[in-house]
């Protein structure tokens, strides 16, 4: 019974990944993710989005006459890859600065500054400084750029964490014993660190995954786009539009929905809720299970 | 104990005048594009270039009219761009410190209370604290709004007003919404820190002495763990200000985090010539509010952390 959160999680986050996969061929499911701009009722009136929840529209539709549910669904597979990708290449990153810090005085000195720098202001603003840059506005690997500029900025944050750990693991007398066998500080980290520090590592990681996605959110909320594309007018001037279906893009609407389609923020919210739920349960199980040993 | 204050508040100070200076040199980098059109005049490609000249004659070209005008220069209408972001910015700060407090202390108490009663089968420790945090704010705030509204509806709670900034119950409203996310950082982190603690053997020789466990607690263990604590608030504090963001969009309380992000945001569409520059001078000084903001905070629980360590065992 001990494990029911853990078994809970694994539920939660296998359900959210068969939906991934699979989701996009099932029948109801408008892979295309079609506008209907208005329905003509047989009566003879004309229905326009958004579309209360019905057969065809299990959640709904949203203002532009989207099915709110294959929107949910379609989105799930970018959402995940980029949340993953985030914290891989971030994690990555601070594994190598802050075990690299422990032994070399220059990356202990890039580390520090890293994490200076991007503590002294909220990084949602530094997502918006930094991705408002043309070069970023306009290349056509934005998406790319967005991940790694994510990754970096809190790369410093996590880098230090991981240093203070393999900090307190170094100062006990077992290291110390690897030392004087005359280890080198890859085998090192590999038979005296890694087993030490690895349920920390794993709750840095389940907690990455939650706060990237909490950002992604907030970055949505204020209409930060992942991925543009430029449509223009017969004016000739270009509109920034969004390209993006991940969930945090739902978001971006919400002052408007908040008034008239309360069922899309409130369910998109709902699923980025369980998404980081099961990040947290599956990642304090797995905590218990390896302490237990 | 003054001699030891000073130094805590000299590193803090060097710290912040170094990211200060890194942080404008970052947004001092040149954003000016190049329109590539038909002979129609219709945008075929827009270029840009990064030329390391253009960035230092940016950040010169600043100072220089930072000299000349003695100030940061006009707003609108006669309003100094100073006027301006101190105004905005005390209307934040009365959010900001109340906030911070009150989720330091309440999630002290929350983590004390998780810690407590984790043994009983209540099933309102510790797990609703990271159920709670695993919940984003943003539900909390709307849920929040929807419902005072519903109560307001249905008549069994007084009129709220929720949008604004000039009320009183604007603040508070808003100081609840922003307390959230620190409350729970801070009681699962004092949760964790007790757990920790509770294994060492002078707990345990106290508690074979038949103690209350409160009163361990109180005496003992949090002096200890709440080092611990207060190792992370910068974390805190930074996410605060993050969430400070999103609390303003949604209630349209008009304060610095609000103006921060419309000097700082580019334009959604464009025409030849469009500038995609931001509104530098107000970048500039929001940037140095919110870096100070965060300079007051570290250096505020430096001392606290100070206070509290054992002598003998600074870190």
């Amino acid at each position: 019974m001990k494990s029911f959160p853990f078994l809970a999680g694994i539920t939660i986050l296998s359900i959210i990944t068969v939906i991934t996969i699979i989701g996009p061929y099932l029948p109801f499911i408008d892979k295309e993710l079609t506008e209907t701009r208005y329905v003509i009722r047989d009566s003879g009136e004309i229905d326009v989005p958004p579309f209360p929840p019905s057969k065809e529209y299990p959640l709904g539709s949203d203002e532009r006459g989207v099915d709110l549910l294959s929107r949910l669904v379609i989105g799930a597979k970018e959402t995940l890859l980029l949340v993953g990708s985030i914290v891989v290449i971030r994690f990555l990153g601070a594994l190598l600065l802050g075990v690299g810090a422990f032994y070399f005085r220059g990356i202990r000195v890039i580390l520090s500054i890293w994490h200076q720098l991007f503590s002294y202001i909220p990084t949602i603003f530094f997502v918006v400084l930094l991705i408002g840059i043309p070069f970023f506005l306009f290349s056509i690997n934005r998406p790319f750029w967005f991940v790694i500029i994510l990754a970096l900025i809190e790369v410093g944050r996590v880098g230090d964490m991981v240093y203070r750990l393999v900090k307190e693991v170094a100062s006990k007398p077992f290291y110390e014993a690897g030392i004087v066998a005359g280890g080198s500080p890859f085998g090192l980290s590999i038979q005296y660190l890694f087993p030490n520090i690895r349920t920390q590592l794993i709750a840095i990681v389940s907690n990455e995954l939650g706060r990237t996605l909490f950002l992604l959110a907030q970055l949505g909320v204020v209409g930060i786009f992942i991925n543009v594309a430029f449509e223009n007018d017969a004016s000739g001037s270009f509109y920034i539009v969004n390209q993006s279906d991940s969930w945090p893009q739902i978001l971006s609407t919400i002052l408007k929905d908040m008034w008239s389609t309360r069922i899309v923020p409130f369910s998109t919210i709902t699923v980025l809720m369980l998404t980081v739920l099961s990040f947290y349960l599956v990642g304090n199980g797995l905590i218990r299970k390896l302490t237990k040993r | 104990m003054r001699s030891f204050i000073l130094p805590i508040i000299f590193k803090q100070l060097s710290l912040w005048l170094v990211t200060t200076f890194l942080l404008i040199v970052i947004i001092f980098i040149p954003r000016d594009v190049i329109y590539e059109t038909s002979k129609y005049g219709d945008i075929q490609n827009v270029d840009y270039d990064y030329k390391i000249e253009k960035h230092i004659g940016n950040i010169k070209d600043f100072f220089i009219s930072l000299k000349l005008n003695h100030g940061l220069g006009t707003y609108y209408e006669g309003n100094t761009i100073e006027e301006h972001i101190i105004d905005k910015s005390l209307r934040s700060v009365k959010l900001i410190i109340p906030a911070l407090i009150l989720g330091f202390f309440l999630g002290i108490l929350k983590g004390i209370f998780d810690f407590v009663s984790k043994d009983r089968k209540l099933g309102i420790g510790n797990s609703t604290t990271w159920f709670m945090l695993s919940i984003p704010d943003l539900f909390f705030m709307i849920s929040l709004q929807l419902l005072l509204m519903l109560l307001y509806e249905i008549g069994v709670f007084p009129h709220i007003d929720l949008y604004g900034h000039e009320k009183l119950e604007n603040q508070v409203v808003c100081i609840i919404f922003l307390a959230i996310y620190p409350l729970l950082f801070i009681a699962n982190m004092t949760y964790t820190s007790l757990i920790e603690e509770e294994k060492k053997d002078y707990i345990l020789t106290a508690r074979s002495k038949g103690i209350n466990r409160l009163k361990i607690v109180n005496i003992h263990m949090l002096k200890n763990s709440i080092q611990k604590i207060l190792v992370n608030t910068n974390t805190m504090t930074l996410y605060m200000l993050s969430n400070l963001f999103i609390v303003e969009f949604l209630t349209n309380y008009r304060g610095a985090a609000f103006y921060f992000f419309q000097a700082i945001s580019t334009p959604n569409s464009f025409t030849v010539g469009t500038d995609f520059s931001m509104n530098l001078n107000t970048t500039v000084g929001f940037t140095v509010v919110f870096t100070v903001i965060i300079f007051f905070s570290n250096a505020f629980f430096q001392i606290i952390n100070y206070w509290v360590t054992p002598k003998g065992k600074g870190i």
